[in-house]
C-alpha cells in the first residue's frame, strides 16, 4: 500500500471525497425539514437502509484512504531519514574535506615557497662567487626560480575554488534541510540554523569564476578596459 | 618606494613580495585585508598592491575608503585579482584603481604595470 502510485491516491481520495459531499448533500437537503423529514422515515423507513448502505461505502472508501495515508506517510518518514543522511552527514564531511584540501594546499605553497628562497639565494652566493664565468646561465637559473614561484599563484585561485565548491554544497545542504523541514520541522530547525549562519558572507572572500586558465586574453581584456576608461577620463 | 601589499592570501603576498624584490622595490608592508590595509596605511607608501576578494573588506571597499582619506587620494593603487569581467575592472577603476592586473601574472606583467604607475598614471574616481 506504501508503494501506491501517487495518481492512484488521489483518486481514491476524490472518490472518497465525492462520496462524501454526495452524502452531505443529501443530509443537507433534508435537515431543512428534519422534523418532517423525521416523521417520515418513521413513517416510510425505506430510504434509511440505502443511506445507510451509502455511508457504509464511504466508510470503506474512507478507511482505504486512510490506509494509503498513513502509507504514503511512512514513505515520507523514510525519505525524511534519507534526506537528515545526505544533509547533515554526506554533505558536511565533503565540505570538511574540501577545507582540509584548502589547508593541505596552503601547507605545501609554503614548503616549496621556503625551497625556492633558500634555492634563490644559493644562486646570489653562486653568482657572488663566479660572476666572470657562469652569469648568463645563473641569470636564467634565476629567471626560471621566479617563474617557478609565480607559478604558486595556483595556490590562491584553487583555494578560492575550493571556497566556491563549498559554498556551492552549502547552499545544497541548507535547500535539502529546508525540503527536509517540511516533513518534520522539529527535527531540522537547528540543523538549519547552523547551515544558514555557516556560510555567512563567504562569497567576499572568493571569486566563484577564479581560474588559471587564460590569464592573458583576460589580461588583455582588462588592459583595454583600463586604457579605455583612462583615455574618456582625459578628455574630461 | 615603499609598498603595501594586500592579499588574505599569505602565498600571494609571499609572491608578490619576492616579485617586488626582484625589481628592486624592498621595502613592503603587508595586510590581509582591507581593514588592516587602513590601519597600517602611513603617507610614506608610494604604491599600494591589492587583491579584490577579502574577508572583512574588500580590496575595491578598501580603495573607496582610501579615497575619501585626505593622505590617500593621490597614492597609486594596482589591484591583482581573479576577477576579469568587464563590469568588475570598470568598478575597479571607478573605485579608484590605478591599474589592474589579472591572476595568475608574470614577473614582467607586474613590472610594466608598476613602472606605468609610477609614470604618473592618475586614478580615476567616480
Amino acid at each position: 500500500m506504501a508503494g501506491k502510485p501517487p495518481s492512484d491516491l488521489l483518486y481514491d481520495s476524490e472518490a472518497a471525497l465525492r462520496l462524501i459531499d454526495t452524502a452531505l448533500d443529501e443530509l443537507r437537503g433534508e435537515s431543512f425539514n428534519a422534523a418532517e423529514s423525521r416523521r417520515q422515515e418513521l413513517r416510510a423507513p425505506s430510504p434509511l437502509p440505502e443511506r445507510i448502505v451509502g455511508l457504509g461505502s464511504v466508510t470503506r472508501v474512507l478507511a482505504h484512504a486512510y490506509a494509503d495515508v498513513m502509507g504514503a506517510l511512512g514513505s515520507l518518514r523514510e525519505t525524511r531519514a534519507i534526506l537528515e543522511h545526505v544533509a547533515a552527514d554526506r554533505l558536511k564531511s565533503t565540505n570538511d574535506k574540501l577545507i582540509e584540501v584548502s589547508s593541505a594546499t596552503e601547507v605545501a605553497a609554503t614548503d616549496i615557497l621556503d625551497g625556492i628562497e633558500r634555492a634563490i639565494a644559493l644562486v646570489d652566493t653562486l653568482a657572488r662567487s663566479k660572476a666572470d664565468n657562469d652569469a648568463t646561465t645563473i641569470a636564467s637559473l634565476r629567471e626560471e626560480l621566479f617563474r617557478v614561484m609565480g607559478c604558486m599563484q595556483f595556490q590562491d585561485i584553487t583555494c578560492q575554488q575550493l571556497a566556491h565548491a563549498s559554498s556551492v554544497l552549502s547552499d545544497m545542504e541548507r535547500r535539502l534541510v529546508d525540503i527536509a523541514r517540511l516533513f518534520d520541522p522539529t527535527a531540522f530547525g537547528e540543523l538549519a540554523l547552523d547551515a544558514a549562519t555557516g556560510d555567512s558572507g563567504a562569497a567576499a572572500y572568493f571569486d566563484s569564476h577564479a581560474s588559471t586558465k587564460n590569464a592573458e586574453a583576460r589580461q588583455a581584456v582588462a588592459d583595454e578596459v583600463v586604457s579605455d576608461m583612462t583615455d574618456q577620463d582625459r578628455k574630461r | 618606494m615603499k609598498f603595501l601589499v594586500i592579499d588574505d592570501s599569505a602565498t600571494m603576498r609571499r609572491i608578490i613580495v619576492n616579485s617586488l624584490q626582484r625589481i628592486g622595490y624592498t621595502d613592503c608592508v603587508e595586510a590581509g585585508d582591507g581593514v588592516e590595509a587602513l590601519r597600517v596605511f602611513t603617507p610614506d607608501i608610494g604604491v599600494i598592491i591589492t587583491d579584490w576578494n577579502m574577508p572583512g573588506m574588500t580590496g575595491v571597499d578598501f580603495v573607496r575608503a582610501l579615497r575619501e582619506r585626505p593622505d590617500g587620494k593621490a597614492v597609486p593603487v594596482l589591484m591583482v585579482t581573479t576577477r576579469s569581467i568587464k563590469q568588475d575592472i570598470v568598478q575597479a577603476v571607478q573605485a579608484g584603481v590605478n591599474n589592474y592586473i589579472v591572476k595568475p601574472f608574470t614577473p614582467q606583467i607586474l613590472k610594466e604595470k608598476i613602472d606605468t604607475l609610477l609614470s604618473g598614471q592618475p586614478a580615476i574616481v567616480s
